[in-house]
């Protein structure tokens, strides 16, 4: 687009004024985010499961009158009822307890494995997106091989040279996901460096450092940002997946995964055992797909005018 | 003549790519005085704004590469500092003004974080004090509104944006600043505000302005003097008003007579035939010659040095100026003897 002025005469003398445009109704973006956030329908259901799981999860356990091991002989395998409301365990272990007290679990690895997977994958992918050249091949390279095995079997892989533990399944979530967010991380990077404010910055002898930090790395915080809620059901799955296998949480934490594999051999006769926790991982799950969907058609900027 | 700001002598920015060696800088001679305006002309892929960027120090090298020659500010040589110290230059004794004011800001911070930013780079000043430098930077480019540093650059308007790009250019008060098609990405009317601001700058903080641009009432309106630049090479060298009444190369020629003229009917707008030749393969005699008119056996072996036209400050890269005046210029007649 060019605007070739094609008159050779000197321009008119203009008094300079302050073109002063109306302005515009939002002072912040925040402001404009939270608005299109209300509208959308998907967010506002995911938030509210999201919230409500939360709030179970940090103040649930003090309101249950039995604590989640608390061994119950006479009363195994019984059904719901109003003194049970999910009914017991094998171990006559009030399962309502168990779920309520396994929201803790699951949110703190979710939490902490999508953390350190941002952590660790913006940092890579800012690095190879920014400077290029054999540190963007060595790091592009590493995250392809994590890529090339199925995440789980990496996951169990790791558990199994680091010992089964909570922890430990943590930390090979975090380590499966990192590729996800670093590559995510370096196509961002890639595109924002190209734009002429980072010129500009260059321009005003910013240094390389203050400008990855200061001018790449905030716009590029939307799309990790709704990477990180859809991957945080991601990791509840893996850490449920990995605590049924044996190799997460060990007995007797109350961990959703691990009280689906518990309860297997009462399928028939005691179901409750295992809907309740499944539906726990699943109602989980669907809360942060949805907060997550709705995150990105509000934050996408193709949506924005 | 005033005293000599920047220097560009024989740079050479060469850039090597898989698919062969781009020679977008070929060899160039610009000198800009203090106080001055000049103009830098030439069509997209001429290297006007590898040019620019070569005295911001910011062509990323790799891939390109400074084969030769030297840029030197008052009397600085450019081309040999590190890292660190061209960060003291930009900013503080060169700024550039870029062509898209709608992108050279950062979406997501405020009009005043960034000018603060842009202060603190430079002077070691508290935050309170750097805003109000910059609302004083602002007041200066005819922004007056209240509460402008608390808004985002979305909420600006183009023309808005360039006045706020040129306050944080000149917030450190540049000797040199480099405005790279300032004015190509904004409406008319704007235009004219954003050069009538440029001109007021640049008389009253005597602030010496490289402008790059294609267009030719620009410079017309702006410019004491006008370098042409086409295929990496400067073609022809003049003050102004020589430019526009008696062009010598015949680039310059059909330049100016691609300008649509209000006052003369004419059935079709004129421009020149062919196309900028392809940086990775040259032709080897004048690089013009494929498009020229007068276009002559000796301009298809070999290209022509800058010849010097009988009125002083006046170079012309045209075998045609070769009998007027046998003479090469001064300065290529200085540098063959300094490289002997």
């Amino acid at each position: 687009m060019s605007a070739n002025s094609t008159s050779l005469t000197s321009p008119t003398p203009s008094p300079m004024p302050d073109t002063g445009e109306p302005k515009a109704e939002a002072a912040s973006p925040l402001g404009n985010v939270w608005r299109s956030f209300i509208k959308s329908r998907s967010a506002v259901i995911g938030a509210v499961i999201v919230l409500s799981i939360l709030l179970i999860a940090v103040i649930g356990p003090l309101f249950l009158p039995y604590g989640y091991n608390q061994v119950d002989a006479n009363s195994r395998l019984e059904a719901p009822s109003a003194v049970h409301w999910f009914g017991t365990d094998d171990l006559g272990r009030d399962v309502f307890a168990r779920v309520i007290n396994g929201a803790r679990i699951s949110l703190w690895v979710g939490f902490f494995a999508v953390t350190g997977s941002i952590i660790v994958g913006s940092l890579l992918g800012l690095l190879a997106g920014y400077y290029g050249r054999w540190i963007d091949v060595l790091i592009s390279r590493v995250f392809d091989i994590l890529l090339a095995f199925p995440g789980v079997l990496l996951a169990i892989a790791i558990v199994a040279m680091l010992g089964p533990s909570l922890e430990n399944a943590m930390y090979a979530i975090a380590v499966i996901n990192v590729p996800t967010f670093g590559r995510l991380m370096r196509s961002r990077v890639l595109a924002i460096k190209q734009e002429d404010f980072v010129l500009a910055a260059k321009a005003i002898g910013m240094k390389d450092r203050r400008i990855l930090f200061k001018h790449i790395l905030p716009n590029s915080w939307t799309p990790i940002m709704v990477q990180g809620t859809l991957n945080f059901a991601i990791a509840v799955i893996e850490a449920a997946a990995l605590g049924f296998l044996g190799l997460g949480a060990q007995p007797p934490e109350p961990e959703w995964g691990k009280m689906l594999s518990d309860s297997r051999q009462y399928i028939e006769s005691a179901p409750w055992t295992m809907i309740f926790p499944g539906s726990a991982i699943m109602l989980t799950v669907l809360g942060f797909n949805l907060l997550g969907d709705g995150l990105r058609d509000i934050l996408d900027p193709r949506m924005k005018t | 003549m005033t005293k000599t700001l920047l220097e560009i002598e024989g740079f050479k920015m060469h850039f090597h790519t898989d698919k062969g060696v781009v020679k977008a800088v070929d060899g160039i001679d610009i000198t800009v005085g203090e106080g001055e305006i000049v103009g830098l002309v030439g069509e997209s892929g001429c290297g006007k704004s590898v040019t620019s960027l070569s005295v911001m120090g910011l062509v990323p090298t790799p891939p390109g590469k400074v084969e030769a020659g030297r840029i030197q500010l008052a009397g600085r040589n450019l081309t040999q500092l590190n890292a660190k110290d061209w960060r003291q230059v930009r900013g503080n004794d060169i700024a550039m003004i870029f062509q898209e004011p709608m992108t050279s800001l950062n979406p997501v911070f405020t009009i005043g974080s960034q000018m603060i930013e842009a202060i603190r780079q430079h002077r070691k000043v508290g935050k309170t004090e750097a805003r109000e430098r910059a609302e004083e930077a602002l007041r200066e480019v005819g922004i007056s509104r209240k509460g402008i540093l608390n808004e985002y650059p979305h909420q600006l308007s183009g023309g808005m944006r360039q006045r706020v790009m040129i306050a944080m250019a000149m917030v450190c008060e540049p000797k040199l600043l480099i405005a790279d098609e300032p004015t190509t990405a904004l409406d008319v009317t704007i235009q004219a505000q954003i050069l009538d601001l440029m001109r007021r700058l640049n008389r009253e903080k005597g602030t010496s302005i490289l402008l790059i641009t294609h267009d030719l009432g620009v410079v017309a309106e702006m410019c004491s003097r006008v370098v042409v630049m086409y295929a990496g090479q400067v073609v022809e060298e003049t003050d102004v008003h020589t430019l526009f009444r008696d062009p010598k190369h015949p680039y310059t020629m059909g330049l100016l007579r691609s300008i649509p003229q209000l006052d003369k009917r004419s059935e079709r707008l004129y421009s020149i035939p062919g196309n900028v030749p392809n940086p990775r393969k040259m032709p080897t005699g004048c690089r013009f010659a494929p498009r020229c008119e007068h276009v002559h056996e000796i301009c298809l072996q070999s290209n022509p040095p800058l010849f010097e036209i009988a009125k002083e400050q006046h170079t012309s890269r045209c075998w045609l100026h070769d009998g007027e005046e046998k003479e090469e210029t001064d300065r290529d007649r200085t540098r063959e003897i300094v490289g002997s």
